[in-house]
């Protein structure tokens, strides 16, 4: 869930948000002097404490059907309790307890740890269990091991921590690459199968096929003795196709042969892909280089298998094309079917890597390169730029997200990691060092929901831009700033709500390092000139002057104070506010080409309106374009302008009745449909007689060409129906 | 993964030897002359032409009746079954061996009588294949009996006194069972549109069926002569999803109805309408799963692991002498 969807206290006393209120969690309006800086957003007060707030993580990386999953716990634990708890009060026990071993088990998923699901559940139970009263003890560990049985896979546990979004990707990607190395070993499993039948069909027409030996092997252990086998052999002989595989084709199917029983590329027992998995850029670069000659070879000789198989090996044909085939000539495509490489940089490489990286991927080489950035303030700008410019690149997959957004774009990444072409993956960990009071989970979170590190995503394979670019992930795409409401209590005890939206200077003031770029105002020195920051950044410099743009922030005792940021603070926002503009457009959200033709088209239909004169009745206009409608569908005859005899070819059945009649006057043509041969060839009789068998009749026989022709009077009576 | 992305692109089948419909047709047909049968034999080699299936990839099967002679002249591998029997027969071959084209050619005695059993069960299956309903109302082969499709009142070998029954639908049987995927209805007589819809059948995934309605001139010689004469007995299913006639085709044949191939409910009525005929696609869902890919596994099966599962299968029942 986001972080801020959720609004209602649960008593509905004003001034708290989802957690249950005490005294200190009240907010009051500062009115003392400002506190040490340990501020943080305001409406990040409610999520001091994570362990007990249901959300997205901890993630389960594990394993449904063969295919990799990542899954929040809380999903997990959904569907269990769907499937054993009966709605209604009936289950209602079964839930509870289900749900307070689901906070235990959250509370195990400690940062930079990993354990596995079922050990957690099983450790944790024995936590939840009373300490006394055996009954109990007894009916709880029966409910809780139903549930656990009731999960719907098992897996290691991921808090959002500075390893989890790596440990997603990896797991995802493992996922793809095991389910292209098991078509892939499936595929070459069946070549040999075919190619050994071609071997072996081979081998039963040599002389050693045909002794009693061989026959009695090929009979298996049943019935043996029912069998001359002596006989048989002499039987076979005398029938056997002695024609045998050219020994230049044997030998071609004996090395494809060899070549996909000796393949490397995939193992059958190990999905690990480690040789594939590379945290340096020129590492992968160079381990991917040193197999394109095994690839190169394995392709050539599944060519050679496919060809055989299908019986369309021309030697003229393909045995220098073949020939030719090398490391040089491998096309993306068919790179991308080998294990793709995975590389999982930390930090924004240099321009030189950069440059190069940009030219693999630009070149269709299948490469899956993910960059996890864990402070986007320390990085440099390029760090929310690289995925936008990626896109530029057409034939990439690009996605950038926030680590808090994994278990939700789960199914986009694995797409993207399974996509037969190059992809860029951008990440947000949320693991900066400066910013202590806020969770890497929040802080992520905050960096989509205040705009500065959106999610998106671009699928080349769609056919048009709306369905390559995606916006999905952002909380309310269509505005420019995300707002919640916001409730506070004054110092005369008076509640007070409103709208917040939450900003870039939001999520930069969660970072101590800009303590100093903000001033911070008790309520005691809040004016009417101060407007909230969402709506001063956008407002155009004329308009600015004597305002003063703040946002909401509270201290550890949860008091509520104004921050009024500098002018550096603004500009940045500003820009970040211009990115998102632009990638809403791009997202078709309140597009400016869009508008303007709609204005234009307004202002086009006004006009016309002003001066057109009333249009004409609407079943006039039908009334023509029926007309002609009918006229066009007139059925079409085809008939020459002579009196030449004609067939509708178009039209033949194949019925062969005027090829019995007269196959040298009538014949069929490429698509075995009967027309006219040669004419000099058969009598008009003949020409009248096909047309009175014709089933379809499509045959015209014209005017005789022959005055002479007998019975001639008799023959045009008869072909009058037909003209 | 798909050959095409592993055999470089000039690698693959050389056209100097393109296939001719001569090529795909094998003895002189024995059907009478006149028959639809040759209509629809000669739609199918044009079709086998134009997609250049591989004679060697592709299998006819047919059951018993006149249309089951199909496979003798198709220059393909042929299977000619026994009664009724044309389906189960096409499901083993394309079991074992499923990148085989399969083609079904069946009789309206042979596929709605005595193989209905068979025929409801193959279109639950969904197995990808091209079932030809030769559909002349009439048992042909046996010199005139009444067979499913037969209209009421006709007078047959066997009903001397007129038929009693209503014809069974083939069209509306097919589109009532569970899994059903492709449904379309074709005539002999407009062999252009028969070709596309053949390719349609073809193309799509799953069982394909096709009833075509086809003269019989040696002894139904009525029954469709007026209807072949007059355009307008004829209304075209046309739908961009579905059947697209030609210009020429649709100047002629101008009663036409747009219809969704993705609506069953509109087939159905649509099935059960006989006059005018309809021709197109009645019923078109690629989504429906497939038997046969219930069955992808990751095993091959070679001869020695096949040879094995059936010895241990033989060895549970079979008695051996005592040591």
């Amino acid at each position: 869930m986001q972080p801020f969807e959720t609004r209602q206290s649960r008593n509905g006393r004003p001034g708290t948000l989802d957690q249950p209120p005490a005294r200190e969690d009240q907010f009051e309006t500062g009115n003392q002097k400002a506190p040490s800086p340990d501020f943080r957003p305001a409406l990040f007060a409610a999520y001091r404490d994570l362990s007990t707030l249901r959300h997205d993580f901890p993630l389960v990386l594990g394993w449904q059907r063969g295919e990799a999953v990542v899954r929040p716990l809380s999903e997990l634990i959904n569907e269990a309790l769907r499937a054993i708890a009966p709605p209604g009060a009936n289950g209602e026990r079964l839930r509870c307890e289900v749900l307070t071993l689901e906070e235990n088990v959250r509370g195990r998923a400690a940062p930079n740890t990993r354990q596995r699901l079922s050990d957690a559940w099983k450790s944790a139970e024995e936590e939840v269990l009373p300490a006394s009263g055996e009954t109990g003890r007894n009916e709880l560990r029966a409910d809780l091991a139903k549930a656990g049985a009731a999960l719907p896979t098992d897996g290691d546990l991921v808090a959002c921590d500075a390893n989890a979004t790596a440990d997603v990707v990896i797991h995802l990607w493992r996922g793809a690459e095991s389910r292209k190395a098991r078509a892939f070993l499936r595929r070459i499993d069946r070549l040999i199968h075919r190619l050994r039948n071609l071997l072996k069909a081979d081998a039963m027409r040599t002389p050693g096929a045909w002794t009693p030996e061989s026959l009695q092997r090929t009979m298996g252990g049943a019935f043996t003795d029912a069998f001359d086998f002596e006989a048989m052999g002499k039987a076979v002989r005398s029938v056997t196709c002695r024609d045998r595989l050219p020994e230049k084709r044997r030998q071609r199917i004996t090395e494809a042969l060899s070549v996909l029983r000796s393949q490397k590329l995939f193992h059958p027992d190990d999905l690990s892909f480690s040789d594939y998995l590379f945290d340096r850029y020129e590492n992968a670069i160079e381990a991917h280089e040193a197999r394109l000659d095994e690839i190169a070879t394995l392709l050539r000789a599944i060519g050679v298998a496919e060809l055989e198989i299908n019986n369309w090996y021309r030697e003229s044909v393909h045995d220098g094309v073949l020939k030719e085939f090398n490391r040089h000539s491998l096309t993306p495509d068919q790179l991308s079917q080998f294990p793709c490489p995975l590389i999982v940089l930390r930090e924004v490489p240099d321009a030189d890597c950069l440059a190069r990286i940009v030219k693999t991927v630009a070149s269709g080489h299948p490469m899956k390169v993910v960059l996890v950035n864990d402070d986007l303030a320390e990085s440099s700008n390029l760090a929310t730029e690289l995925a936008s410019m990626a896109i530029g690149l057409n034939d990439v997959f690009v996605l950038q997200a926030a680590a808090s957004s994994l278990g939700r774009i789960a199914e986009t990444l694995s797409r993207g990691l399974g996509a037969e072409r190059p992809a860029f993956f951008s990440f947000y960990s949320g693991c900066a060092t400066h910013t202590p009071l806020a969770p890497p989970y929040l802080l992520a979170a905050a960096a989509t929901e205040s705009r500065v590190f959106p999610t998106f995503s671009f699928d080349p394979t769609g056919r048009e831009w709306a369905d390559q670019f995606a916006l999905a992930g952002n909380p309310r795409p269509e505005q420019r700033w995300v707002a919640h409401p916001f409730t506070y209590e004054t110092d005369g005890h008076q509640r007070v709500s409103e709208e917040v939206a939450f900003t870039p200077i939001d999520f930069i003031g969660c970072n101590r390092r800009y303590d100093a770029r903000f001033e911070t105002l008790s309520s005691a020195n809040w004016t009417d000139d101060m407007i909230p920051a969402s709506e001063f950044i956008d407002l155009p410099d004329h308009e600015r002057t004597g305002r003063r743009p703040y946002i909401l922030a509270v201290d550890e005792r949860n008091r509520l104070w104004r921050r009024i940021p500098d002018e550096e603070l603004l500009r940045v926002a500003a820009g970040y506010s211009r990115k998102w503009r632009r990638l809403q457009e791009l997202g078709g959200i309140h597009n400016s080409h869009a508008r303007q033709l709609l204005e234009r088209e307004r202002s086009r239909w006004e006009e016309a309106n002003k001066t057109a004169a009333p249009p004409a009745p609407e079943t006039a206009g039908n009334a023509d374009i029926d007309n002609g409608a009918t006229a066009e569908a007139r059925p079409e005859t085809g008939r020459p302008a002579s009196d030449e005899p004609f067939i509708e070819t178009s039209r033949c059945t194949s019925c062969e009745e005027c090829i019995k009649i007269n196959n040298r006057l009538f014949a069929y043509n490429e698509n075995k449909q009967a027309f006219i041969a040669d004419l000099n060839a058969g009598t008009y009789a003949d020409l009248v007689r096909a047309a009175e068998n014709c089933q379809v009749s499509i045959i015209h026989p014209g005017q005789p060409k022959n005055p002479n022709e007998p019975d001639l009077d008799t023959l045009i009576e008869r072909a009058k129906p037909f003209l | 993964m798909t050959t095409c992305n592993l055999i470089p692109e000039c690698c693959r089948h050389s056209g100097d030897d393109a296939l001719t419909v001569e090529d795909y047709g094998r003895a002189l047909p024995r059907w009478c002359l006149g028959c639809g049968d040759h209509a629809i034999l000669a739609a199918v080699q044009r079709f086998c032409r134009d997609e250049q299936l591989p004679p060697e990839k592709t299998v006819c099967v047919s059951g018993i009746g006149c249309s089951s002679r199909f496979p003798h002249y198709m220059e393909t591998y042929g299977f000619h079954g026994i009664h009724g029997r044309a389906l189960p027969i096409a499901e083993g071959i394309k079991m074992a061996r499923p990148e085989l084209n399969v083609f079904v050619s069946t009789g309206d005695g042979d596929c709605c009588s005595i193989g209905a059993a068979h025929w409801i069960h193959a279109i639950r299956y969904n197995m990808d294949m091209t079932v030809l309903l030769h559909d002349n109302e009439i048992y042909g082969l046996t010199k005139k009996q009444a067979s499913p499709t037969s209209p009421r009142g006709l007078t047959t070998n066997t009903t001397p006194r007129g038929s009693y029954l209503n014809p069974l639908n083939p069209l509306s049987a097919t589109l009532g069972v569970a899994n059903v995927s492709f449904v379309a209805q074709a005539v002999d007589w407009i062999p252009d549109i028969l070709h596309e819809i053949i390719r349609m059948a073809y193309h799509h995934k799953g069982f394909s069926f096709v009833r075509i309605l086809q003269r019989c001139p040696a002894y139904l010689p009525n029954t469709f002569e007026a209807r072949v004469k007059d355009p307008s007995s004829v209304r075209l299913l046309t739908h961009e999803d579905g059947l697209v006639p030609t210009p020429a085709i649709a100047r002629v044949y101008g009663n036409q109805e747009e219809h969704d191939p993705l609506d069953i409910h509109r087939a159905r009525e649509i099935a059960s309408v006989s006059d005018p005929i309809p021709v197109g696609i009645l019923y078109r869902d690629p989504a429906v799963p497939r038997y046969e890919d219930s069955f992808d596994s990751d095993r091959t099966d070679t001869a020695e692991t096949t040879g094995t599962a059936l010895e241990r299968e033989l060895d549970k029942i079979t008695i051996q002498a005592s040591a």
